[in-house]
Order: C-alpha cells, then structure tokens, then sequence
C-alpha cells in the first residue's frame, strides 16, 4: 500500500479495495451490533457503510486508518437512522434487544446476553466511546475523531460509561444473583 | 465538562488504569478491568462471526461493476 498518485487510483489499489472493506467488516458488526443491539440492523448499517465507503474511496487517503474512516461511516449512519426512527416511532433502548442471536455456549450465552443488555441501557455517547476505546482498540484520540468531539469528552463518557457499567453488571447487592431479568 | 457529582474521583483514565483505589467498592480498576474483559470478549465474539454473504457478495457486484465502467471509459 504505497502508490501515491494523482487523479485515478491505479488498477491494483481498486483491487485491493474490496479486500481491505472485507477485512473491516468483522470490526463494523460488532461495532454496529452493540450500538443497535440488533443484528438485523447492524447488518443494514455495515451494508450502507460499505457502499458510501464504495462511492467515495477516491476521497480516502491511502494510508490513513481506513477502519476510522468507515467507524465514522458507520456511526454518521446510525445516527441519521436513529433520527428518522425517532420521528417515527418513540423506540426505546432495548426493544430490540431479544432479535440479537448469538451463539455460543450456555454460560457465555448468559454473559453475551447481559453484557447487551448492560450496554443498552448505557446513553448512545457513552456506549459508543466506552466501545470504541475499550473493545475496538481505537485510542482516544481517534475515538474523538470518529465521534467528531474532544479527547476529554470521550475520556469523560467511557469513565462514566466504565462506572455505569459496573453498576449494571455487579450491583453491590451481591445476594442478588439473578441476573438479565432487567 | 459536565462532570457526574457523584463521581468526582473517577478522573478519565485508560483501561488498564491502576490508580484511584479510594473509589466505592465496585467501581475500583480491579472490577473495572473484569467488566473491560467482558466487554472485549462479548465484543471479540460478534467479531468471530462468519462473514454475512450477502457483504462479499455486495463488494464483488461492486468490484464488477467499477471493472466494466473502467473497460467502457
């Protein structure tokens, strides 16, 4: 990956294209999955984000981070989704959430299952900083860019994310063992 | 900066963060750092999934398609 030239990208970068997406992708759905907590739905989203990405991979510049590049795709996307959705319908968070499968055993499964539920019950601004930083491996610095705030907003919410999550998942009350009854 | 009241202590700070013990029980970095490892695995899961086709399948129609216009311009 080092042909920078002018006006059209040559043949082999538009080869390598669609094989620097397909890699992406694995990263988008579960990116997509937990801002949605609905697999149907990150499924459309990636769908869209790979073909805005398509349309405009002349304005990508080859060797900058191309999985920031289609995180913020992907979330500029879900948000102009999530506006049209409240407008239509008033969708509270985790209506959807019983539409998720995911495999697994049936211990995991129990966790999987409460770690969504945990997550959705996060503000969108949080869950996205405390996922991009804490699972996608995304610095802060490029989790503020993809989230298009300051480095010290996105440190606040995945503190604050950190901290509500904890609640969720290990309540103080530990005779309370009962657990994605929420 | 909108701080959270009740969170004066917990200053912004990496995942692997070993300071601010003095915080209530269940918010201290050794329970974090077991929620940041659920969360990573819950994640690393979806990730693990097979592709969808329908997403290969989208990128080849597309990878066509630029081919043959690029073969008519």
């Amino acid at each position: 990956m080092s042909m920078p030239e002018g006006t059209d990208p040559p043949k082999r970068d538009l080869d390598d294209f669609p094989g620097l997406l397909v890699a992406c992708i694995p990263g988008l759905r579960a990116f997509g999955i937990t801002l949605t907590s609905n697999a149907e739905r990150a499924d459309d989203l990636v769908q869209e984000t790979l073909l805005k990405a398509w349309k405009s991979q002349k304005s990508f510049e080859r060797g900058t981070n191309l999985r920031a590049w289609l995180f913020t795709i992907l979330r500029n996307e879900f948000y102009t989704q999530l506006r049209k959705r409240k407008r239509e319908v008033e969708d509270a968070d985790g209506v959807y959430s019983n539409s998720l499968s995911v495999p697994g055993g049936q211990e995991s499964h129990l966790d999987m299952q409460d770690m969504r539920l945990a997550l959705a019950k996060l503000p969108h601004d949080q869950r996205e900083a405390i996922i991009l930083v804490g699972a996608s491996g995304f610095s802060y610095e490029e989790a503020a860019e993809i989230c298009m705030v300051a480095v010290g907003t996105v440190k606040s919410r995945v503190s604050r994310a950190r901290t509500r999550l904890t609640e969720l998942l290990m309540p103080p009350d530990k005779s309370n063992v009962r657990q994605g009854n929420a | 900066m909108d701080e959270d009241p009740a969170n004066k202590s917990a200053a912004p700070m990496p995942a692997t963060n070993t300071k601010g013990a003095t915080q209530k029980p269940e918010t201290t970095p050794l329970v974090q750092d077991m929620i940041g490892a659920r969360l990573k695995a819950y994640y690393a899961r979806i990730a693990e999934e097979p592709i969808p086709e329908r997403f290969t399948e989208l990128l080849k129609q597309l990878d066509e398609q630029s081919s043959s216009n690029e073969k008519k311009a």
